[in-house]
């Protein structure tokens, strides 16, 4: 009989499991672009660095006195220097400015707003950015 | 005699010998034909072992290539592709299956997986060919009314109410006996009744927040922003203007200084929010049309 004959073992012997990765697939990880640990883009505008400067002054000195009392998820320093970083400068202000103004006590869950689990509201700054998406 | 009994003895003793090899050999190995090849694909898949099955499935492909169940191997490789949302390889993989296989039985459905994998890469335009390739080389299929309904969804989200309405229609004048019909006939009463969604001008919350701090909250629903923004630009303009008056021209500037983040935040904050008011709308339109046709991506 002109067939192949074929031990099971080599079938499965061929696809014998491989370091998995935590993707839907269950197959061996995509080759990642690994780069030395180093700190992200470094800041060049003075503005921004600036205004970063004084967020992480104000998140390493001040905040600390009277703990965490943001509503809001990301706090709004952590969007005032996410906003900042992506933004520039003067968007960046303008977007942490209407977040101050939106951190009331007036905000309450809704379509705007998703209550998380502990509590806070979740405005991300992907949110805020004035498109249609 | 002895000569004949000797020769069966060694017959007999051979035909012993052999009889436990074959049968052991008959036990582990395993008669490789596209059945079994097609079996392993589908029980790694029935695992959810994307990446096997798609070995197996490959392996079919390579070792039995004018194999009748190649077009499935082939379709079942861009399924484990979706399934274990790899939708870029998905997309190439039920390519091939219309290029090298149009006459499947597969084909319809390899095509139709094909925009939806495109949908899922966020390239509707490539999603919007091939659900068209669907209507045009497999119209009498389940799938080509699916894509049509699939096409209405994208028409919606690039905003053109009225393409979406179309392919509605289209739905309902080439496939009037599908079970989905009425479904379809209550989505395009919807559209209709929603031709012109309410609407904020982000531009006029915009301005009305630059000339009345907060009334551009207040104008786009946001009534608590509003009132907030009101008096808190309020009091620093206030602050600037009374030290200005009082020619103390530092405290101004420092009160000015601090307030303009929030000035100017208030007017984009406005815009913004007249932005997120009509992204609701559009959304929950968007999720009631999705219920109503049984149909989301």
């Amino acid at each position: 009989m002109p067939v192949f004959l074929v031990m099971a073992a080599s079938c499965l012997l061929a696809s014998v499991p491989k370091p998995c990765t935590a993707s839907a697939m269950k197959g061996p990880g995509k080759a990642v672009h690994r780069h030395a640990a180093s700190s992200p883009d470094p800041e060049t505008s003075p503005v921004r660095i600036l205004f970063l400067g004084a967020i992480d002054f104000y998140r390493k000195f001040v905040s600390p006195i009277s703990g965490p009392r943001c509503g809001f998820y990301p706090s709004c320093s952590a969007f005032g220097r996410q906003a900042v970083s992506e933004f520039g400068a003067i968007r960046g202000v303008m977007m942490t400015g209407d977040r101050l103004t939106r951190c009331n006590l007036f905000k309450e869950p809704g379509p705007d707003y998703l209550l998380l689990p502990g509590g806070k509201l979740f405005d991300p700054v992907s949110a805020n950015t004035l498109t249609e998406q | 005699m002895t000569s004949t009994i000797h020769r069966f003895l060694q017959l007999l003793v051979a035909l012993l010998l052999y009889l436990p090899v074959c049968a052991h050999g008959e036990g582990a190995g395993i008669l490789l034909t596209e059945d079994v090849q097609l079996k392993l694909g589908d029980a790694f898949m029935a695992e959810d072992e994307y990446y096997r099955a798609i070995t197996e499935y490959k392996k079919l492909i390579i070792l039995f290539p004018d194999s009748r169940k190649a077009d499935y191997a082939a379709f079942r490789i861009g399924m484990a592709y979706f399934r274990g949302e790899e939708y870029g390889p998905a997309a190439r993989a039920f390519a091939v299956v219309g290029a090298r296989y149009p006459g499947s039985s597969h084909a319809p459905e390899a095509a139709y997986y094909e925009g939806l994998s495109y949908v899922e890469l966020h390239q509707p335009d490539r999603a919007e060919t091939a659900f068209n390739k669907v209507l045009a080389a497999y119209p009498a299929t389940e799938f080509a009314g699916t894509s049509l309904l699939g096409k209405s969804l994208i028409d919606f989200d690039r905003k053109s109410i009225p393409d979406c309405r179309s392919q509605l229609e289209r739905f309902l004048a080439e496939y009037p006996r599908d079970a989905r019909a009425g479904n379809v006939r209550n989505a395009v009463t919807l559209l209709d009744r929603n031709r012109e969604l309410p609407r904020k001008s982000p531009l006029a919350a915009g301005i009305l927040s630059a000339l009345i701090p907060g009334s551009g909250h207040i104008y786009a629903g946001h009534y608590g922003d509003g009132i907030t923004s009101f008096f808190l630009n309020g009091l620093f303009i206030a602050g600037t203007v009374v030290a200005v008056k009082q020619e103390n021209y530092a405290v101004a500037g420092i009160v000015g200084t601090i307030g303009l983040p929030f000035y100017i935040g208030n007017i984009y904050g406005a815009a913004n929010t007249a932005t997120k008011y009509n992204l609701g709308i559009r959304n929950d339109l968007r999720g009631k049309l999705s219920v109503m046709l049984d149909y989301r991506f």
